[in-house]
């Protein structure tokens, strides 16, 4: 029996021993993973401090360096292609702030690296056509070349990541480079184009309709501020009109071949007067039922 | 009875959408009107035969809707009180109408839904209305619908020319066909009557047929043609006007039996005109005219009016649950955003300026619940969002329908700014 119990004792020492001894190591291993990746950020331009506060708020929200580092990973291939990182890491930002689960945290973050990696071939070419170049001489919005290229990085790549397709998006732009546009259009009306095409109601199940909605948008006079409204307003005239997202387009559509100003169109989408069937509901109009012994049909 | 079970139905129906708070529009509309007709069938509302006392009218009445809408669900309630009082003899029509309507949307080209509802009137008698009536539309291009509804009217009349009360019930069938002809041409046609009729449904079918016009101001015209048919087999005398439910309801004095054909002509003409979104002016005339096969006659009535609607959309939900919808203004070379926000705490602006840091940057009370705050913006876009603090509790605040918003990749959205 006492045999039994110096045993106990023994393998009791033995282990607590060489957890003591191999503890550093552990916290070692860990510090060099994060440490690396802070480190190879920094040399890629990263602002270091950036990287510490989201580490400070990461650690208020229970992720330990290790997850972190993993997060922080798609920012940094990002840097290492010499892409436009910051969406990734303002995207980390949101999440922590809005307390997001890590596992999907994570998920969004690779998948904008990726969509933001292959946006490359599109926007790069698309940047070097004669009349975009033309257009961005002539709009001279004080933004330089390179933080126009990665505000077109970063829309084309939410687009991509948002399900659009590489081939829809391509399509896009080129339908966008035409002379008609470009001569009337700034650099804030494409970036703005870019961003609301994944978010227009019909760009799920028909990409090509939002697509030509924009087009048709920006020939018939609307800006950079009338298409910010119109994923909006369009959800409303669905709400309000309880139709097909496509008859709402094809209202809008024969509102912009009238000539009809982009302020109108709007409106008449917020209350619901666009969409080319029945009018929303309105208590009391002759119409509706119970009114009497006929038109209850 | 009825009335309460109707309304515990509806008021039923309505619970589980009550957590959709969220989603809920309001809309309040008064109409003022005064007119003159000379047969009560043409005035609104009431829609009873009477031809005695042609009249001067009013009409007050206030109607309420609420919206609900949840990805393919459409669900609304309207109810609202009519006081139409006669001036020749100094009587009133009035009384309430409620009805709740389901929509759901099967495919891109389909909905279906159903309309259940109630309303009573009274003046020297009363008449109490219930209906359910399911619909089903279908969008055969982006400019049409085609709508067929049936359902049951439960129709109850109390006291009517010191008669027994009755009631009945009518099955009824309806097809109606909307087209727009660009954007300006709204036309709308309908065939209505008993499933009792079929087969035969040429004895008792009715047609309509409308064109409006739309303005580019929001005015609209509109005249309509309604054609309605009844035949029947009944024992009559000559003599005009019927019993309840219109000229159709033969007189109780009857000496022989023969077949009656009636027809309604009616064309109506109505204009509005907006002065601001929220008030309109409306005119209309109407003239009709009655032809029984069994009398032989012609009668033909009139009735015009005009008067003034009034629109109110007012905020719903509990405050803490009230949506924002900023709005940015360029000074200079600074951004000034502008929010408007009636509830305690404080709020704060929290985004890519920011590094989504909380609690964000400080939007600081102007006047009458006005929150402002200036932002000085490097060229790009930014998204964000509005914070509401109060005590230890945080709120991320919902934006308002008219706010510029995209998904943000974690199944909510954010607003958006893009500066240049």
């Amino acid at each position: 029996m006492k045999k039994s119990t110096n045993i106990i004792k023994a393998i009791i020492s033995t282990t607590l021993l060489s957890l003591i001894l191999l503890l550093p190591a552990f916290v070692s291993a860990q510090e060099t993973a994060f440490s690396i990746l802070t480190q190879k950020a920094a040399n890629l331009g990263i602002d270091e401090s950036h990287i510490t506060r989201l580490q400070e708020r990461a650690q208020a929200n229970g992720i330990n360096e290790e997850q972190l580092a993993e997060i922080l990973a798609p920012a940094v291939a990002l840097a290492e292609d010499n892409l436009p990182f910051d969406m990734v890491l303002e995207k980390t930002s949101e999440g922590l702030a809005k307390r997001v689960p890590d596992h999907v945290l994570l998920n969004v973050l690779r998948g904008l690296q990726e969509a933001t990696q292959r946006s490359v071939d599109i926007v790069d070419p698309w940047l070097q056509a004669p009349g975009v170049q033309n257009m961005l001489e002539r709009t001279n919005s004080g933004e330089s070349a390179q933080q126009f290229r990665n505000n077109m990085l970063k829309s084309t790549g939410r687009a991509l990541n948002q399900g659009l397709s590489e081939e829809t998006v391509t399509k896009f732009m080129d339908e966008l480079n035409n002379d008609e546009i470009m001569s009337r259009v700034s650099g804030r009306d494409i970036i703005t184009s870019l961003t609301i095409l994944p978010d227009l109601p019909t760009s799920a199940d028909n990409p090509e309709l939002s697509s030509q909605l924009i087009i048709r948008s920006l020939k018939g006079g609307f800006g950079s501020s009338d298409l910010q409204k119109l994923p909006s307003a369009m959800q409303m005239a669905q709400s309000r009109g309880q139709l097909p997202a496509g008859n709402i387009v094809n209202g809008i559509f024969q509102h912009l071949q009238a000539g009809s100003p982009a302020a109108e169109i709007l409106q008449g989408l917020f209350d619901g007067k666009i969409g080319g069937g029945p009018p929303a509901g309105v208590p009391g109009k002759p119409e509706n039922p119970g009114r009497g012994n006929n038109g209850n049909g | 009875m009825k009335f309460k079970v109707i309304s515990m139905i509806i008021i039923s129906s309505l619970l589980p959408f009550s957590s959709m708070s969220q989603g809920v529009q309001a809309t309040l509309m008064s109409e003022f009107r005064a007119g003159y007709s000379s047969n009560t069938y043409l005035n609104p509302f009431f829609s009873e035969w009477d031809r005695s006392y042609p009249s001067g009218f009013g009409l007050a009445s206030t109607f309420g809707q609420l919206f609900w809408d949840k990805d393919r669900h459409k669900f609304e309630l309207n109810g609202g009180y009519v006081y139409e009082p006669f001036f020749s003899n100094q009587t009133t029509w009035n009384g309430y109408l409620a009805y709740a309507r389901y929509n759901g949307q099967i495919s891109s080209k389909l909905n279906a839904g159903v309309n259940i509802g109630t309303s009573s009137f009274q003046s020297d008698f009363k008449r109490n209305l219930h209906w359910v009536q399911p619909y089903i539309t279908w969008f055969p291009s982006a400019f049409t619908s085609v709508n067929f509804k049936t359902g049951s009217n439960f129709r109850e009349y109390v006291g009517f020319q010191d008669s027994i009360d009755t009631k009945n019930r009518i099955d009824s069938y309806a097809l109606e066909i909307e087209s727009w002809v660009g954007v300006r041409w709204q036309v709308k046609g309908g065939v209505y009557g008993s499933l009792e009729n079929i087969p035969a449904i040429h004895e008792g079918i009715s047609t309509s047929l409308s064109v409006g016009h739309l303005f580019i101001n929001g005015s609209r015209i509109t005249t309509e043609l309604q054609l309605l048919n009844y035949s029947s087999e009944a024992t009559i005398t000559i003599d005009e006007g019927g019993g309840p439910g219109g000229p159709f309801d033969p007189p109780t004095q009857t000496t022989e039996t023969q077949s009656i054909n009636d027809q309604i002509w009616r064309i109506k003409l109505e204009g509005s005109y907006p002065f601001t979104k929220n008030i309109s002016a409306f005119a209309a005339a109407e003239h009709s005219n009655y032809r029984s096969s069994a009398t032989e006659t012609n009668i033909g009535d009139i009735q015009f009016s005009g008067g003034i609607r009034l629109f109110l959309n007012p905020a719903l939900g509990a405050p803490e649950r009230r949506k924002v919808s900023p709005d940015w203004q360029r000074q200079s070379n600074k951004y000034q955003v502008t929010v408007r926000y009636r509830n305690n705490g404080n709020l704060y602006l929290v985004g890519d300026f920011n590094e989504w840091e909380k609690p964000g940057i400080p939007l600081t009370e102007e006047s009458n619940n006005k929150f402002k705050a200036i932002l000085d913006l490097e060229p790009g876009m930014y998204e964000y969002r509005i914070l509401l603090i109060s005590g230890p509790d945080e709120e991320w605040l919902e934006f308002s329908n008219n706010a510029s918003t995209v998904k943000d990749g974690f199944g909510g959205s954010n607003a958006f700014i893009i500066v240049e």
